[in-house]
């Protein structure tokens, strides 16, 4: 009796895995695998932001070198007039597209397929707010699309919002804090953000400049 | 289960031992390895979509890296372009640039942008523009100063006469003045309108400026208490305009009131040394001379690029095209700045009006004037390498259905111009 108990017990070490020591290890190797799954889909999800990022980065930075060009002037007064373009005004914040005649908004569509781009921009032209959009096509045309003969920017591209805010008179904070106003200065910030951006991380980009 | 059954049949333990230390059955290894296979399938096939999303990126990356290398060097050379070039020069008024050149390759004038076999794309063709930075030389700026006569005119003598405006007749200066000026350099003649005038007449209708150029054929010379400036009158040789200043890529000369070399230039007329091209630099898309299907960007010293003054900027270009948002000479309004020409035929006093600078007459007919550039705005594609990407091989791009990635990245760059009364920066 003693040597059989001894036996069931040598049997018993000899077996193989129990019920529940199988479910276990499945329970461990499914959470290591559902780990590493988060871990290749957050990568997935932030290298996607970091792209993005990327563009908006050379949205702003073209925008901002873009309002760079319009002319301001200080006469002998001190009095600043400028062209409308560059006019104080405008809101970082609004809906997610812009409204119809923002002339401080416009709309960018980068082709996920073709990477082109589709610039939407709206200026004040003799008191009118004028909307064009320019693409670049693979055949060398920079124009609107009816004139470069390819179809206008669709909803298959990634779309991003340009808004710019101008300030005049911005005051700049030092490193050591001192607050300094600049006079007949203007600050432009542009901040750019992805729109149709679904289960991705949300992009935002922005960017100032103060220039006289 | 079953080894229990075993157990249980009261069988000597030897056997129940030996039972109980044999091996997996067949079944039980079928089922290990297909639950094996299961998750490993599902494992590698997870780490496969990551390699491929993760070479897409790199590859878009290393497209984004040299697009924004290219782009920050074409930055610094721009900014700096279009100074005034009459910058302390007393009596000069409004200021004068010329700081760029561009040669605007226009879809269906320029050959075809097309890509060919193996995804090659031709060169030079609609696809690519290229733009020239004048740095001209730092001499001092002369004014005209004929001792014998009021005007000098430039298609039938041979000898310009100049003095220093600042300081005129010195003869200190001027010794140190002309020693600036040698053999070779091309020179600039500019007329602005004087005494309160808008315009000032050329060879062919009154405009805002007249200007010509020459190239110096003797180091100049101080005589008589005024500069001699030497060159060839019928501009044969290397020509009046070496630097394509004055003319497009065909070499026609570009506008009326340039190259107004049968113009009499009158006494306070300026005379500016651009050089002798040396200092230009020119960015321009060339074929690899190792690899005919990777149009290159490269930046060039000097106008014209060649195998051994070019330097390679970023690779796999297939777009690279440049506008620029002109001043409004004719001041029509203030929207003068609203659009980016892609055409330096277009460039007129009046055109962001609508004016057809080759239809319009004087003063507006002056395409190419380069001028009234006041912002540049360069659009360019790149791409990965054809073929580099085996699962790219499939998917073709809907740009040119080309077996590769394509990105986009535009930057605008404010000239330093001065050239308008209408600027401040």
């Amino acid at each position: 009796m003693s040597q059989q108990r001894i036996s069931t017990r040598k049997r018993s070490r000899e077996d193989g895995f129990t019920l529940a020591e199988v479910l276990v290890s499945i329970v461990i190797l499914t959470v290591g695998l559902l780990g590493v799954a988060a871990l290749v889909s957050s990568a997935v999800l932030v290298g996607t932001q970091a792209k993005y990022m990327n563009i908006a980065n050379v949205l702003a930075s073209e925008k901002l070198d873009n309002l760079n060009k319009w002319p301001s002037f200080v006469d002998s007064n001190g009095n600043v007039s400028s062209d409308p373009n560059v006019a104080p005004g405008g809101s970082l914040t609004g809906p997610a597209n812009c409204a119809a005649g923002d002339t401080y908004c416009d709309q960018v569509t980068v082709s996920q397929i073709t990477g082109a781009n589709y610039e939407t921009q709206t200026q004040d032209v003799n008191g009118v707010p004028v909307t064009t959009t320019i693409v670049h096509t693979s055949s060398g045309c920079v124009d609107t699309p009816a004139n470069c003969g390819v179809p206008n920017p669709t909803a298959a591209g990634s779309e991003f919002t340009r808004r710019w805010m101008i300030t005049s008179d911005p005051t700049i904070v030092s490193a050591g804090g001192v607050a300094k106003t600049v006079k007949g200065g203007r600050r432009i910030t542009v901040v750019v953000t992805l729109v149709n951006q679904g289960n991705q991380r949300p992009v935002k980009f922005q960017m100032s400049m103060v220039r006289p | 289960m079953k080894r229990f059954q075993i157990a249980a049949s009261g069988k000597s333990p030897i056997r129940e031992r030996q039972n109980a230390m044999r091996g997996f059955t067949l079944i039980e290894l079928l089922v290990a390895t297909a639950v094996f296979l299961v998750i490993a399938a599902a494992a590698f096939s997870l780490f496969n979509q990551h390699v491929t999303l993760a070479t897409h990126q790199q590859n878009l990356s290393t497209v984004n890296i040299g697009l924004r290398n290219a782009m920050t060097q074409l930055e610094m050379d721009l900014s700096g372009a279009g100074q005034n070039l009459l910058s302390g020069v007393a009596g000069a008024g409004q200021p004068f640039s010329l700081g760029v050149i561009i040669n605007n390759s226009v879809p269906g004038t320029a050959p075809a942008c097309a890509p060919a076999a193996n995804w090659s794309y031709p060169v030079p063709s609609a696809c690519f523009d290229s733009l020239t930075i004048i740095n001209p030389k730092t001499c001092p700026v002369l004014d005209i100063n004929d001792p014998g006569n009021s005007q000098e005119s430039l298609n039938s003598s041979s000898i310009m006469w100049g003095d220093d405006p600042n300081n005129p007749g010195d003869a200190t200066t001027l010794t140190s003045d002309a020693s600036c000026f040698k053999s070779g350099d091309e020179i600039l003649v500019l007329q602005l309108p004087g005494g309160g005038q808008q315009q000032v007449q050329c060879d062919n209708g009154p405009f805002t400026y007249c200007i010509a150029t020459v190239v110096l054929t003797k180091d100049a010379q101080v005589a008589g208490n005024k500069i001699q400036l030497q060159h060839n009158p019928s501009g044969t040789g290397v020509g009046p305009d070496p630097l394509g200043i004055l003319s497009n890529g065909s070499g026609a000369t570009n506008y009326s009131k340039a190259n107004a070399l049968n113009t009499d230039f009158s006494n306070g007329a300026y005379i500016i040394d651009i050089g002798d091209g040396t200092t230009a630099v020119t960015y321009s898309v060339q074929p690899n001379p190792t690899n005919p299907f990777d149009p290159q960007l490269v930046r060039c010293a000097g106008t014209v690029c060649t195998a051994g003054n070019q330097q390679l900027l970023t690779d796999q270009v297939i777009g690279f095209k440049v506008g620029a948002a002109l001043w409004d000479n004719a001041q029509n309004g203030p929207t003068d700045l609203a659009n980016y020409f892609f055409d330096a035929s277009k460039y007129c006093n009046d055109a962001v009006n609508g004016a057809d600078c080759t239809q319009t007459p004087p003063p507006a007919n002056d395409p190419y004037d380069f001028t009234l550039i006041r912002a540049i705005r360069i659009s360019m594609i790149g791409r990965t390498r054809p073929n580099a990407d085996p699962s790219l091989s499939a998917i073709k791009n809907g740009l040119d259905n080309g077996p590769y990635l394509v990105q986009q990245a535009s930057v605008v760059v404010d000239l330093r111009n001065l050239s308008n009364p209408e600027s401040t920066n």
